[in-house]
């Protein structure tokens, strides 16, 4: 029974989906489907807590087809997929309880293909073959681009497009990867490419990594790939805009952890990464600068996030890589928090333009949910998010300049959440009844509380979480690292903070006063189409591989 | 010079190109096409070998052409045949939504 968890991760929410389907086919109450689902998706967590015990003992291994190892199809449960794993379970679940109120009529289908999207999550985490990541990564997308057409119709449908048009052209980019590196070793098991890699001569390399690049920097949002995310992330159904800004999104740097792994052998890869990394964090909160709607603001924060988890990695140190990964456990909880939130105002306002929401204090839950979450992603002290900022900010110590974009992004950050809690809940609109406003149901404040405290649990007491899960999750990587004791209350950390928040608070007056300029940055910003965005990424493989090749 | 890989490498460019410079969303899909149909010739043409005969080891088999390529083409032609599926019919419903299928006016 232990022994075969990990195929029960994948088969729970493959054959309820099944179940589901048959159910719809027959009947056409949503109350059964909706009970198997909620079944089907919490069971994981009994799956995970059994696995804990398990993984004490070392990396937990399960063969598929009973071939021998380097053919195997391998299930692979490390720390690092395990901590991946609990974060996808709790998003998933509490996601789906919001959903059981916000997205009405809409039969089975929906509860169909969110089980077919998580299926692909846990496989994505547990696979050890990287063909198989590629499968799992298109059992993910191909449902995702199917949920977020349940949004708005006329808005969604392009958004949709534009993912699936994307999406597939990284899965060819993949392939291709894929292609050359089994040419040249004839594995596919990551364990065993990762000890065969060095034999691949440097211009193979080379290409073989450029086009990982682009195929994970798709996926992972990096800014002259990051077209398709803000339409797709903004116009989904808001439930489902938590799970793919929590960890869809995610996966691409998973998948990157992984190619690191491998231990290639070439010189400036680090540096192009953290590049790109720090592009982005600055990036995204640019493009936020523009929107009005909550939920694409939200969507370019996610970017900019994004940045500072590929920063992380990108050092490739042991504190980098713990700030990174413990950058996607905290984003995962507080980005999905946040699009929570931002559903919940649409679901009794109407409107996603933070301009005509003034909902003022009739909404107390979803503004102290809203408070916490944003501090928590400007990395405010006793938050989750200040430990993994300050852990990436310490990691590229030696880049003064990565440093001075960081801080610039996170004065970015600040200024946009002050942004939407200026509009949205202080601001309070004179012809509309403000008191015609009420709380949200009780099962879609749940979701947001439970997130709310994970905010703040995962700050207090940071050391716990790094020493149990973080800490291991590094270790399993780069095999072996140095003890981080986090302090809490440092008073130079905190005086960092407050000059952040003053200085972010002045640049959302300059916004606001300097309104003229923003609209030139806007007519500026809707120039990037979808052709244009596709050709810039043709011309940033061409400019990576030109580094790589001058520079090894 | 002309040998499968190449011609798999230089399908996937035009498809790429195709996908840049065309604004109509069915040319789109159809130049997603050609670049997964490249990438399949990729990796046939990655397992084979001259006079390589089928991978069934009775005696008298000596050279065999590579079987794992082609096990992994067959699960990415049946994703790609899903994808574009998807593809098709969400461009049904943006035909039905905006009455056009040029991309400039779609937005």
């Amino acid at each position: 029974m232990i022994e075969h968890l990990p195929i029960f991760l994948l088969i729970t929410p493959l054959i309820s989906g099944l179940i589901v389907t048959l159910i719809s086919i027959s009947s056409k109450t949503e109350k059964i489907q909706k009970i198997i689902t909620f079944i089907s998706l919490s069971l994981p967590f009994l799956y995970l807590t059994l696995l804990f015990q398990e993984l004490s003992d070392g990396v937990i291994e399960y063969n598929i087809g009973g071939w021998t190892k380097p053919y195997a199809i391998t299930l692979v449960v490390d720390d690092l997929a395990f901590a991946l794993l609990v974060i996808t379970s709790i998003v998933t679940f509490l996601s789906f309880i919001y959903s059981l109120k916000c997205m009405r009529e809409t039969g089975g289908n929906f509860c169909f293909f969110y089980l077919l999207m998580t299926t692909g999550l846990y496989g994505i985490f547990l696979t050890g073959d990287i063909f198989n990541l590629y499968v799992f990564f298109e059992l993910t997308v191909i449902s995702s681009y199917i949920l977020i057409t349940f949004g708005d119709k006329r808005t969604s449908l392009m958004a949709s497009f534009k993912y699936l048009i994307m999406g597939s052209i990284a899965s060819f980019f993949f392939l291709l990867a894929i292609g050359l590196l089994y040419i040249k070793t004839g594995l596919l098991n990551i364990e065993y490419l990762s000890m065969n890699i060095h034999q691949i001569d440097c211009q193979t390399q080379m290409v073989i990594f450029s086009l990982f690049l682009v195929a994970l920097g798709i996926k992972a949002a990096i800014i002259p790939f990051h077209v398709w995310l803000v339409s797709a992330h903004s116009t989904a159904p808001s439930p489902v805009s938590a799970v793919l800004s929590g960890i869809t999104v995610k996966t691409g740097v998973y998948i990157f952890i992984r190619i690191f792994t491998l231990g290639c052998t070439l010189q400036n890869l680090n540096e192009t990464l953290i590049a790109l990394g720090a592009l982005t964090a600055l990036g995204g909160v640019t493009g936020a600068l523009v929107e009005w709607d909550i939920k694409r603001l939200l969507a370019y924060h996610t970017i900019s996030q994004m940045g500072f988890i590929i920063v992380g990695i990108g050092t490739f140190s042991d504190i980098g890589i713990t700030g990174g990964i413990y950058h996607i456990v905290n984003h995962a909880v507080f980005k999905g928090l946040l699009f929570l939130c931002a559903g919940s105002i649409i679901y009794r306002t109407g409107t996603s333009d933070i301009r005509e929401h003034g909902i003022g204090r009739t909404m107390p839950i979803t503004l102290i949910t809203y408070i916490i979450a944003a501090l928590a992603i400007s990395g405010i002290t006793p938050f989750n998010g200040a430990v993994s900022k300050s852990l990436i900010e310490a990691s590229v110590y030696n880049y003064p300049i990565i440093r001075l974009i960081l801080v610039f992004a996170s004065i970015g950050t600040v200024a946009h959440f002050s942004k939407i809690f200026y509009y949205s809940f202080i601001k309070t609109q004179k012809h509309r009844d403000p008191l015609r406003y009420q709380e949200v149901p009780f099962s879609m404040l749940i979701p947001m509380v439970i997130l709310a405290f994970l905010c703040i649990l995962l700050g207090i007491i940071p050391n716990i979480w790094l020493d149990n899960f973080i800490l291991p999750a590094t270790s399993s990587i780069i095999g072996g690292y140095n003890v981080i004791q986090f302090k809490l209350f440092d008073a130079l950390l905190i005086l960092k903070e407050m000059i952040i928040v003053a200085l972010g608070i002045i640049l959302l007056k300059v916004i606001i006063v300097r309104s003229k300029d923003i609209d030139r940055l806007r007519t500026f910003i809707s120039k990037f189409n979808l052709n244009i965005c596709i050709f810039l990424m043709a011309i940033t493989l061409v400019f990576v591989l030109v580094i790589f090749s001058l520079s090894n | 010079m002309i040998n499968g890989l190449n011609i798999g490498i230089v399908l996937f460019l035009i498809g790429l190109y195709g996908i840049i410079t065309n604004k109509n969303v069915i040319k789109m899909v159809m130049s997603l096409g050609v670049m997964g149909n490249s990438i399949v010739l990729f990796f046939i043409s990655l397992g084979y070998i001259t006079d390589g005969e089928a991978p069934i080891m009775t005696s008298g088999v000596k050279q065999i052409v590579d079987p794992i390529p082609q096990t992994l083409m067959l699960t990415m032609i049946v994703i790609n045949l899903c994808l574009t599926a998807l593809a098709l019919t969400i461009i049904v419903w943006l035909y039905n939504e905006f009455g056009t299928l040029d991309m400039r006016e779609i937005g």
